[in-house]
């Protein structure tokens, strides 16, 4: 039992997980150093369904640190950049489930989640147009004609140096 | 009269129930159509604006994995991308500031790593290799090639590289024997071939140069001995292109390409970043 922290999450279901596999997480493993590991540890901003994803992630890299992600990146397919097993992972076709877990890597401290969903997202937005994107992430173009020109005109550069 | 007349009433009266009856069960129909379609309506989700789910610091993060040019153009999806990309600036200019550096150190350690002196030993050592080899073409064997009309594959291919020399902008598609004989029927062709400028071979024409590796000796010999001088050539070429110093030197343009990109993409920014 001294090997296992229970986790507590926003929809009150109880998850029952190793301490190893939960110490990835910075956020649990200070709480765990400061009131130890027999209480459930609160965790209010994460749903279940996604918990459950982090911690499989988790799980997978037990026992090493995943390298570092090259910024930027190198090409769209995430397999390029990163070990197959976490490419294989942050392969979720829903983009919101996707935010879920960012946001749940961001309060949980987990940089190397936090990176890599991270960089999943970014997938959509390397080499898209705007319009492509709009359409990917739900987004409305609220910018007039004149900003939109305004815009083009700053960015112009980039796209000679480019 | 009044029998009829309080008859038609009567009638009236009927059809006057029986439409109310109708109109009350279109309205019933209706009502129920109406709250089933509310239902329906409440289970469609709304999709939701993504950008708005997480903080700019978040999608900021998301955005250093995109290229600059990928990152600028973010900036046209909205309003509120555009803000996130200006408020988020610095951060993009800090992160091309570190791998400005980066490229300067790699840069540095890639000239300590290689001295002058070993590199040009190298190349010396190569070309004394290859000399005896560039010096094997004859008259000869350009009059031999220009009798084939329809040469084997293997001197096609032999030749189609030696011709490459010639085009700095070749299309794969336009090398076939009868564009390769023209470049051979010149008459400067051999002078032309021993006084090629080495350095000057791209980096498009080397790839074509290095399938020589995959090509023996025998193989030409087999077929054609005049072929065979083509081939030693190409390979004296490929070896000498292949020294360290053209190795070191394309590494080094790279760094000082990219260096001077990522110079001028921080001008821009901090003059935007105002």
């Amino acid at each position: 039992m001294e090997n296992k922290v229970k986790l507590s999450t926003q929809d009150g279901v109880i998850i029952e997980v190793d301490k190893d596999v939960a110490c990835k997480s910075h956020l649990i493993n200070t709480i765990i150093d400061d009131t130890g590991s027999e209480e459930e540890i609160p965790l209010p901003n994460v749903k279940s369904s996604i918990l459950k994803k982090v911690i499989q992630y988790c799980e997978l890299h037990r026992n090493d640190s995943p390298p570092e992600i090259e910024k930027p990146l190198r090409s769209n397919n995430l397999s390029d950049c990163v070990e197959q097993k976490d490419a294989d992972f942050i392969d979720i076709p829903n983009l919101e489930e996707l935010f879920d877990i960012i946001l749940a890597a961001n309060y949980l401290d987990i940089k190397s989640l936090l990176d890599l969903s991270c960089a999943k997202v970014a997938t959509y937005i390397k080499g898209k147009t705007p319009e492509e994107i709009r359409k990917t992430f739900n987004i409305q173009n609220d910018l007039t004609q004149e900003e939109e020109q305004q815009i083009r005109e700053e960015n112009k550069w980039a796209e000679e140096t480019s | 009269m009044l029998l009829n007349l309080q008859k038609e009433l009567e009638l009236l009266q009927t059809n006057n129930q029986e439409q109310n009856y109708k109109l009350q069960n279109i309205f019933h129909n209706f009502s129920i159509t109406n709250n089933q379609f509310k239902g329906l309506y409440i289970q469609i989700p709304n999709p939701q604006n993504l950008l708005n789910k997480v903080r700019p610091e978040i999608f900021n993060q998301i955005l250093e994995f995109v290229d600059l040019k990928s990152y600028l153009s973010f900036g046209l999806v909205s309003r509120r991308a555009y803000q996130t990309i200006i408020r988020m600036m610095p951060n993009r200019i800090a992160q091309i500031q570190q791998i400005l550096m980066r490229r300067k150190q790699k840069l540095q350690y890639l000239m300590e790593q290689n001295s002058e002196d070993d590199l040009f030993q190298d190349l010396l050592q190569r070309k004394q290799n290859a000399e005896q080899s560039l010096d094997v073409l004859t008259k000869r064997d350009i009059n031999e090639m220009k009798k084939m009309s329809h040469p084997p594959v293997i001197v096609e291919k032999v030749m189609a590289m030696v011709c490459i020399l010639f085009i700095s902008q070749f299309k794969d598609e336009n090398l076939n024997w009868a564009s390769c004989l023209k470049i051979i029927e010149n008459i400067q062709f051999i002078q032309q071939l021993k006084c090629l400028d080495i350095e000057n071979i791209n980096d498009k024409q080397l790839k074509v140069l290095q399938n020589v590796h995959s090509i023996s000796e025998q193989q030409v010999q087999r077929v054609s001995q005049a072929c065979l001088s083509f081939y030693f050539f190409i390979r004296a070429v490929v070896e000498i292109r292949e020294s360290k110093i053209y190795k070191v030197k394309s590494q080094k343009d790279l760094f000082e390409k990219q260096i001077k990109k990522d110079q001028m993409a921080l001008l821009y920014l901090q003059k935007m970043n105002g």
